[in-house]
C-alpha cells in the first residue's frame, strides 16, 4: 500500500510540520524532526539509545506518567520490533505517547487517527495521540510496513 | 482484513477483541446446540431443496421475470460500473479515490447481505456478463452456446481460483488499495471471463466468475429461490441453501471463503503479525503462505471430516465433501458478518461520500459529498461484540441443522447419527475458532 499512503502521508507530513511551526511560532530549528509533542530530553535520549543498542535488556511496561499519558516504548532493530507488550490497553480520550528508536529511517503512522511522524535512524522519536473512539489502533511503519504495536482503547 | 488494506486507503481502528465471557458463552452455547440437534432432531430428512417453497404472488414474479425488468437491471449495472471506471481510470490515485472502497466494502462485503435479502443480485447486474449478452445480440449468437461444452466435472472450480485471486488481492498483494494494481486485477479479471463465455458460452460465468459464485452462494441462505420447475418462491432458508446444486469444486469454495476471512483475522493481530513479520522473506511471500496455510487447514479439515462421515456411516465416497459443502455456508456467512460488520458500516458510508467526487474535483454529483460518517456503531463495543458472537452462534447452528438434515438423507438410517460427528466436530473447530481468533483480535 506504500505509494498511497505515502503520497498521503506527504500531504499530512507537510500540515504536520506546518502545525508545528505554528505552534512553536515558527520556530523549527534545522535538522530537527518536526515532533508535535515535546521530543525527549537528552538523559531520555541517553537511555533509549541504550536500550537501541541492548534490546536483550528488559523494557519497562506500558506506564502513566504525571501527565496522564500512556507511555509505550518501542525499539526497532533489523526489521525485528520490542515493545512491552504487543498490544497495550487505553482509555478512549486518554492520551498515548508512542516513543520509538528505529535503526533506520522511516515514517510512523498510527492507523485510524491519521497522525504520522517521520523516523530518523537511532533518533528517539516521540508521537502522541488520543484515541476518537472505540477501538484497536495500529501502530505501523510505513517504508518497513512493520506492526509496532496495536493499541486497544476501550 | 480490509481492516488494514483500508486502514491506508479508507479507513483504520479495527474491533476490539470481544470479552472472554462472550466468547466462551458463545462456544458452550455451540457446543450445546450441537448436541441438542444431534439428539433430538428429526430423523428423516426434511428438506426438499428445490422442489420446496410456496409460489411468489403472480404480480412479483411476473415483474422478476420480465424482459424489460431485467434489462432495468443489466443497465443499473452497466451505469454504475461506468461510474465507478471514472473513478478508477481518470480518478486521482488518493486515498479520497472512492474504489478501494467500492470494490473491497461495496462489493466484496456488500454482496454478502444483499445477496441474503434479495437472492443472486451479482449475476443479474453483471456488467460483463451483459457485455457478453450484447455482443452476442450484436453478432447473432446465442450467448449460452460456446465453441466448446463446458465439462460438468469443473464445475465451480474456475470460481473457486477466482474467490483465490481475490482474496490474494485483498489480503496480500502489494499496493493493493492503488489504482494500477486494482486495474490491473480487474483486467485480468475481464480477460478471463469474456474470453472463457466466448470459448464456453455464459455458463462460464457461473462457474468461474468469483462475484457470481459468492452472491450465488449466500443467496442460497435467503428467502427467494426458483423451484423446479421454475416458479419463483419463497423458501425456508435451510431448505433454501438444500436446494444448492452440488457441483464439484463447492468445498474447495467454501474453503476458500472460510479460510481467508480466518486468515483475515489473524493476520490483522499482533499474535501472527508481528513474528511473521520478523521471517526473513517478503511481505507478499509471508502473506501468499499464511493465507494458503489458513485456507488448507480449513479445507484438509473438512474434507477429511466429509470423508471420514462416509467412512462411518458405512457409505464411503469421493463426492462427500461437495454434498456437504452447503452446511458450512452459514457458518462462512456468520463468521464473514461478525468480521466485516464495523467495516461495511462504517466504511460504506465512507465510500458513498467518496463516491460523490470520483474525479477528486471537488464535485459532488450524488449529494452524498457533504455527509457525515455515522460512526456510532463504532462507539457501541459491547453492541459489535454481542452481534458478532450472535452471528457466529447463529451461524454455527444452522450450520450443524443443514448438516444433520442432509445426514440422515445421504445416511442408512443407523448411522446417519454417527456419520455426522465428524462434521459436527469440525463445525465446532470452526466456531470456537472463530470466536479465538475475534478474541485474540
Amino acid at each position: 500500500m506504500p505509494a498511497r499512503p505515502r503520497r498521503r502521508a506527504l500531504e499530512l507530513a507537510t500540515v504536520l510540520a506546518a502545525t508545528a511551526a505554528l505552534a512553536t511560532g515558527c520556530g523549527g530549528t534545522a535538522g530537527e524532526p518536526a515532533v508535535v509533542s515535546t521530543g525527549p530530553t537528552e538523559s531520555e535520549q541517553a537511555v533509549a539509545d541504550e536500550e537501541a543498542t541492548t534490546p536483550a535488556e528488559p523494557t519497562p511496561p506500558a506506564e502513566e506518567v504525571d501527565d496522564g499519558a500512556t507511555v509505550v516504548d518501542v525499539t526497532v532493530s533489523g526489521g525485528s520490533v520490542s515493545t512491552p507488550q504487543s498490544r497495550v490497553d487505553v482509555e478512549v480520550g486518554a492520551p498515548v505517547r508512542l516513543v520509538v528508536t528505529s535503526d533506520t529511517d522511516d515514517e510512523l503512522h498510527v492507523h485510524g487517527v491519521d497522525v504520522e511522524q517521520p523516523l530518523v535512524a537511532g533518533q528517539p522519536t516521540v508521537l502522541e495521540f488520543v484515541p476518537p473512539e472505540p477501538g484497536v489502533y495500529d501502530v505501523e511503519t510505513h517504508d518497513s510496513q512493520l506492526l509496532l504495536v496495536q493499541v486497544a482503547a476501550r | 482484513m480490509s481492516g488494514a488494506v483500508l486502514a491506508h486507503g479508507v479507513g483504520g481502528r479495527q474491533d476490539l477483541p470481544i470479552p472472554f465471557g462472550l466468547a466462551l458463552g458463545g462456544a458452550a452455547a455451540a457446543l450445546v446446540v450441537s448436541f441438542a440437534v444431534l439428539a433430538l432432531a428429526w430423523r428423516e430428512p426434511r428438506y426438499r431443496g428445490a422442489a420446496a417453497g410456496r409460489p411468489l404472488p403472480a404480480s412479483v414474479a411476473t415483474l422478476a421475470d420480465a424482459a424489460w425488468f431485467r434489462w432495468l437491471l443489466r443497465s443499473l449495472g452497466l451505469v454504475a460500473t461506468a461510474y465507478v471506471l471514472l473513478a478508477v481510470l481518470l480518478g486521482p490515485d488518493l486515498a479520497t479515490n472512492p474504489t478501494a472502497g467500492v470494490v473491497y466494502v461495496l462489493l466484496w462485503v456488500g454482496l454478502v447481505p444483499a445477496s441474503l435479502l434479495l437472492g443472486p443480485v451479482w449475476k443479474l447486474v453483471n456488467p460483463l456478463r451483459t457485455v457478453h449478452l450484447l455482443a452476442c445480440r450484436a453478432l447473432r449468437i446465442e450467448p449460452t452456446e460456446g465453441v466448446l461444452p463446458l465439462p460438468a466435472r469443473i464445475g465451480v472450480w474456475p470460481g473457486a481460483v477466482g474467490l483465490f485471486a481475490f482474496v490474494w488481492l485483498e489480503l496480500v498483494a502489494p499496493d493493493r488499495a492503488m489504482l494500477p494494481v486494482l486495474r490491473l486485477w480487474f483486467a485480468g479479471l475481464a480477460a478471463v471471463l469474456l474470453l472463457g463465455a466466448t470459448i464456453f458460452g455464459s455458463r462460464w460465468f457461473d462457474a468461474a466468475d468469483p462475484f457470481e459464485v459468492y452472491s450465488g452462494l449466500v443467496a442460497r441462505l435467503s428467502w427467494v429461490g426458483r423451484r423446479d420447475d421454475g416458479v419463483l418462491v419463497a423458501r425456508r432458508p435451510l431448505e433454501n441453501l438444500d436446494s444448492t446444486p452440488v457441483r464439484p469444486g463447492l468445498a474447495a469454495v467454501v474453503a476458500v471463503l472460510l479460510g481467508s476471512t480466518a486468515y483475515d483475522s489473524a493476520a490483522a493481530a499482533a499474535w501472527w503479525a508481528r513474528p511473521i513479520q520478523e521471517l526473513p522473506v517478503s511481505s507478499v511471500v509471508s502473506g501468499t503462505l499464511g493465507l494458503v496455510l489458513w485456507i488448507g487447514l480449513v479445507a484438509v479439515t473438512y474434507v477429511a471430516a466429509a470423508r471420514l462421515a462416509g467412512v462411518l456411516a458405512g457409505t464411503p465416497g469421493r463426492g462427500l465433501p461437495d454434498l456437504f459443502a452447503h452446511s458450512v455456508v452459514p457458518i462462512v456467512v456468520g463468521y464473514i458478518f461478525a468480521h466485516y460488520l464495523t467495516l461495511l458500516v462504517l466504511e460504506g458510508q465512507n465510500t458513498l461520500v467518496l463516491l460523490s467526487d470520483p474525479l477528486g474535483t471537488g464535485a459532488n454529483w450524488l449529494g452524498t459529498g457533504d455527509r457525515l460518517v455515522d460512526r456510532s456503531l463504532a462507539n457501541q463495543p459491547t453492541l459489535v461484540a454481542t452481534l458478532q458472537v450472535s452471528a457466529v452462534v447463529l451461524g454455527h447452528v444452522l450450520g450443524i441443522v443443514s448438516a444433520h438434515d442432509r445426514s440422515v438423507r445421504l445416511f442408512p438410517r443407523r448411522a446417519a447419527l454417527v456419520g455426522q460427528l465428524p462434521l459436527l466436530a469440525v463445525m465446532v473447530l470452526y466456531t470456537v475458532g472463530g470466536l479465538l481468533l475475534l478474541f485474540a483480535g
